[in-house]
């Protein structure tokens, strides 16, 4: 399941950030993207909670620190949705 | 007590024989009684105001997570207490002296911008349920009290600040510990006495409006007051830290070279970095987050709210308000061109490129500071006028350049202006290399003597009680 929502997430990352070629990892931080600021984040969590079907709450979302916090809570969110 | 005093370095002194002197059990009450004569020197109702608020702070932070109220009272009070009290008690008069940098206006109540701050983050990560309430009240106090830090912060969160102050009996006595604390304290000194206090002078002259000026060498008569307020506000944090790293307390850092910065969202992740980092928490991202699905609207608004709150925890002057707008809208300007930005980084060399960003970061963040130290509107706007009034590059360098803003060219006046503007741009030049040296817990005795001497040839040593800062 986890790989299924880092390609999703990927392909996210790459309509938000108008970059085919990025490639993300689990421990990728907003430092090493040139576009990803406050504005590009929550285009992202916006864009992802569309895709997914869920809602990030504001702890969760305060809680990041790199792509794979994301993902966690992505899979969190969707198995409690699925229960 | 001015921090640049002899008498606040015997104090400190005093306090850390204390300190390692008594056994680990009574570490915590010799910071709670040297925090507490500190601020009962300057006086009694900041003492009173400080314990009532941190009392009631501790005793209600446990219930507001079961009874709303208690927690709608608590935002309440410290509201008042942040943006009533800090003026409420300054006559009338004296809040024009604010605006106009005399530093005459009377402070109250020490700290209380600073420590509401603290408090109210407290008492919203434990709402939100990302931190438990502290049981231990002489830590609680003295996450607040703290001397070096109470007059004008860092600003701190308890779960990193307070919990180290909940085992501070177990702190030892370091080395290295000492060096670091005296090196930085020293170059807090120099960052004051020898650049600031120096730099301000020649930058009253400009902003009192008595220098006939006008074009370019005003304008750098107007960049002078960026460079004072960095030198006085980041020295003054030096020997903050620096105090502090005596007692093995490690204080968040509120500057990171900020005058290098290649842009002006750059620029303020860098300047008062602990005061940015509280409003983007605590009032940014809430925002942020509730407009999420209305993008660039939310992030726009959001950086408003920040900025205008920012104006007025500075001042009431309308100066405040300007300087809070122009800041907005130069953020604005780099959230709606982000793309064009990168792409430019992109595609020119970046010997180019950086130098040029700094440059023109350096020009548009001075302006704003033309009303936040201007007088009045009318005056900072009169000053602009000045810019762009007759020909802008200077006729002759020494008449319509280095006499003007040397004051008139006495012998003494031309001594100050090309020593202090020496210094001030070699110190920026070389900065990274300087923290290299004195942020350091090895020691660099061949550095740190020239310093002592430095300050003791250079420095000014009637002015130590006005550091800006201390007015917010």
């Amino acid at each position: 399941m986890k790989q299924t929502i880092f390609e999703e997430v990927e392909q996210i990352f790459r309509t938000i950030f108008e970059d085919d070629s990025l490639k993300i990892r689990m421990d990728l931080t907003a430092d090493e993207v040139a576009m990803w600021d406050s504005l590009t984040h929550l285009a992202l969590i916006s864009e992802i909670e569309n895709h997914f079907g869920i809602t990030i709450s504001f702890i969760q979302l305060m809680a990041f620190k790199n792509v794979g916090d994301l993902i966690d809570c992505v899979e969190k969110n969707l198995l409690t949705k699925t229960n | 007590m001015a921090l640049v005093s002899v008498f606040y370095l015997i104090g400190l002194l005093i306090a850390m024989l204390f300190f390692y002197g008594v056994p680990s059990d009574y570490k915590r009450w010799v910071l709670v009684f040297f925090s507490a004569l500190f601020i009962g020197l300057f006086n009694f109702a900041s003492l009173f105001l400080l314990l009532l608020s941190s009392t009631i702070t501790f005793f209600a932070a446990s219930k507001i997570r079961a009874k709303k109220w208690v927690f709608w009272a608590m935002m309440t009070f410290h509201i008042v207490c942040l943006f009533g009290l800090k003026y409420l008690f300054v006559p009338e008069n004296s809040l024009g002296d604010v605006a106009h940098f005399q530093q005459t206006a009377t402070i109250v109540f020490l700290g209380v911008s600073f420590y509401t701050l603290q408090n109210i983050g407290y008492l919203l990560a434990i709402y939100r349920g990302q931190s438990e309430p502290s049981t231990d009240f002489i830590a609680f106090f003295t996450f607040h009290a703290f001397f070096p830090k109470i007059a004008s912060g860092p600003i701190e969160s308890y779960d990193v600040f307070g919990r180290s102050l909940e085992t501070i009996g177990e702190t030892r006595f370091s080395t290295a510990n000492l060096i670091y604390g005296i090196q930085r304290i020293a170059l807090g000194f120099f960052k004051k006495m020898v650049l600031a206090d120096r730099l301000a002078p020649l930058v009253a002259n400009v902003y009192g409006l008595e220098s006939p000026a006008t074009g370019l060498t005003l304008w750098v008569g107007i960049c002078l007051f960026t460079l004072q307020l960095y030198f006085d506000f980041s020295g003054y944090m030096d020997i903050v830290l620096g105090s502090a790293r005596l007692f093995n307390i490690r204080l968040s850092e509120n500057f990171n070279r900020p005058l290098s910065a290649t842009s002006i969202s750059e620029l303020w992740r860098k300047w008062h970095i602990t005061l940015i980092a509280w409003l983007t928490q605590f009032i940014y991202y809430p925002i942020v987050y509730r407009m999420r699905k209305h993008n660039r609207v939310g992030v726009l608004f959001a950086t408003a709210v920040v900025f205008i709150l920012s104006g007025y925890w500075h001042g009431v002057g309308l100066t405040f308000l300007v300087w809070a707008v122009w800041n907005m809208l130069c953020l604005w300007y780099e959230i709606l061109t982000k793309k064009t930005r990168v792409k430019w980084s992109k595609n020119t060399p970046q010997w180019i490129y950086r130098p040029l960003s700094i440059f023109i970061t350096f020009n548009v963040f001075s302006l704003g500071l033309l009303f936040f130290r201007s007088a009045s509107i009318a005056d900072g706007l009169l000053l602009l006028k000045g810019v762009f009034t007759g020909a802008f590059l200077p006729q002759s360098f020494l008449n319509d350049f280095v006499y003007l803003l040397g004051m008139g060219g006495t012998q003494e006046h031309l001594f100050n202006f090309y020593s202090t503007t020496l210094f001030c741009m070699g110190f920026l030049l070389l900065e990274k290399n300087i923290y290299g040296l004195f942020y350091s817990e090895k020691i660099s005795s061949l550095s740190l003597v020239v310093l002592v001497v430095l300050i003791c040839m250079f420095g000014i040593f009637e002015a130590g009680s006005n550091f800006i800062y201390l007015q917010f």
